[in-house]
């Protein structure tokens, strides 16, 4: 009987997870470069499978397992919109190509494009992280370079240097630290000369859908909803059984 | 549950804050040579989950969960406005990226582009707010008409005399990165360490531009894009709204299980 409500306490728990994750995106809603945060549960067929290998390695134990899902979450690398800003220290990249930023804990990756130039000409990430070319920090004599598809950076026709651009390779996961920045546990690809990588004067948007994100949510609150009408149902039955059924 | 609350309130802290910046730029879409702001987010640290599952301990799981959004910062962006027919001889605007100098009360130094000039009791060249050009110029008081060149030379001409004659010149300065000055109201900006020093220039060179009388430059506020921030901001701080919602919904259900 028990075991009836451990499951509907986990469903329950998981519906919050669950919301916490679509609260981070949907506050990221505006936050460009942002990507978004999506849950995943293992299938019914994987749990089975794991609780039926699980029962024949200990034939003695006839006790039903309680099988718990796995809550995973992942970032959903999709591209958000373009945005046309006219800014020349505006970068919008194309598909799943990262710009390499400096941190105190070494190399991160982001694709957040509005940049900036701080006062050393140093080109740097909006929360002032030096973004990385191909020969160490980018520095700038001027806060309106040219900036082509290739990631190569002029200033008055004057080459300067490449961006250092890198893609992850297909499947990696991809690690959200915290202001804009992802890491990777697997080996980066940088690329050099590959053309329409990115795009000057746009920045990309949230790839958060505000429609999908809500229509979770409902999910969600109902799911929770009827999880906890299920836990009515139990403690109704485990009322009965103590209150009804004892009295003779 | 509560995690749900409170990242949800950073995202309608942002927005709110975005809802400023909008409204400053938009109350500022009239005053000449008004630059906008920019605001960037970016999103809060990610903070890892580790799940022991005690009734199956292999299938312990860990991932991250993010934590809202926060404010990087806000900056000005130097874009040049639409330059504007005045026919006023006292009007200059700047055809690039160039700053005029002016005298703070308290003597140091601050920077505008507002080019709508006048002239003070002690008949010196002044910013339509009353501070000096730096240096200053002394337009005389019998002067009948003033003419400055796109070099930024101020030449006046007087009744008795057939040539005009020589009273300043207008410098113009320049920042290695424009956007990291600090703006103090009044179209006033103060150097900061990251933009750099002022780098003085005469104007036409150095891409500090020309200096064109007759004309201001308007405000770089564009409406159009300001409306869609705006709508973006408020269906944003709006949908963080109903997360609140959904989870005081959530936490009124578990605690209504009891009866």
């Amino acid at each position: 009987m028990s075991d009836g409500l451990t499951i509907s306490e986990v469903s329950m728990i998981s519906d919050q997870t669950r919301l916490t994750a679509i609260s981070h995106n949907l506050t990221n809603v505006n936050t460009t470069g942002f990507k978004q945060q999506v849950i995943t549960t293992e299938s019914f067929n994987e749990v089975m499978n794991v609780a039926q290998s699980r029962q024949l390695d200990n034939t003695k134990n006839q006790q039903i397992m309680v099988q718990l899902p796995v809550i995973d979450t992942k970032v959903d690398a999709s591209s958000g919109a373009m945005k046309f800003t006219d800014d020349p220290l505006n970068i919008a990249l194309n598909e799943d190509y990262f710009m390499v930023v400096k941190t105190a804990r070494g190399e991160a990756y982001t694709r957040q494009g509005d940049l900036h130039m701080d006062g050393r000409g140093r080109l740097t990430t909006s929360t002032g992280l030096p973004i990385m070319g191909l020969s160490g920090e980018v520095r700038l004599t001027s806060d309106k370079p040219v900036i082509n598809q290739q990631g190569k950076i002029y200033i008055d026709d004057e080459y300067i240097t490449d961006l250092k651009i890198v893609q992850f390779p297909k499947g990696t996961e991809i690690i959200p630290i915290g202001n804009a920045l992802y890491q990777t546990t697997s080996e980066v690809a940088i690329k050099v000369n590959e053309e329409n990588m990115m795009r000057q004067g746009y920045i990309e948007a949230s790839n958060v859908n505000m429609t999908a994100e809500m229509i979770r949510m409902i999910e969600v609150t109902r799911h929770f909803e009827s999880t906890q009408q299920v836990i009515k149902g139990y403690d109704d039955m485990l009322d009965n059984a103590i209150n009804v059924i004892g009295d003779l | 549950m509560t995690d749900s609350l409170y990242i949800a309130s950073t995202g309608m802290h942002t927005q709110q804050e975005s809802i400023n910046v909008i409204s400053n730029n938009l109350a500022n879409v009239n005053t000449p040579a008004f630059k906008k702001s920019k605001i960037s987010f970016v999103d809060l640290v990610y903070k890892p989950v580790n799940e022991q599952n005690t009734a199956a301990p292999f299938l312990d799981s860990s991932y991250e969960l993010g934590s809202g959004a926060a404010i990087s910062g806000t900056s000005k962006s130097f874009t040049l406005g639409e330059i504007k027919t005045t026919d006023r001889a006292l009007d200059i605007a700047i055809n690039g990226d160039g700053f005029i100098e002016v005298d703070l009360l308290d003597g140091s130094k601050a920077y505008t582009r507002n080019g709508s000039l006048s002239i003070n009791a002690e008949s010196l060249l002044t910013t339509n707010d009353g501070f000096v050009l730096s240096p200053s110029i002394q337009i005389p008081e019998d002067s009948t008409d003033v003419v400055i060149g796109t070099d930024g030379k101020v030449q006046v001409s007087i009744p008795d005399e057939s040539e005009l004659i020589e009273v300043g010149q207008i410098d113009l300065v320049k920042f290695i990165s424009a956007e990291n000055l600090k703006p103090i109201g009044n179209n006033l900006y103060l150097p900061t360490a990251d933009s750099g020093d002022a780098i003085f220039g005469t104007p036409g060179e150095d891409g500090l531009g020309i200096v064109a009388q007759g004309f201001l430059e308007s405000s770089n506020v564009n409406l159009i894009e300001e409306m869609v921030n705006l709508i973006l901001a408020q269906r944003a701080y709006e949908i963080n709204s109903k997360v609140i919602q959904a989870s005081d919904e959530m936490l009124t259900l578990s605690n209504n299980m009891r009866r």
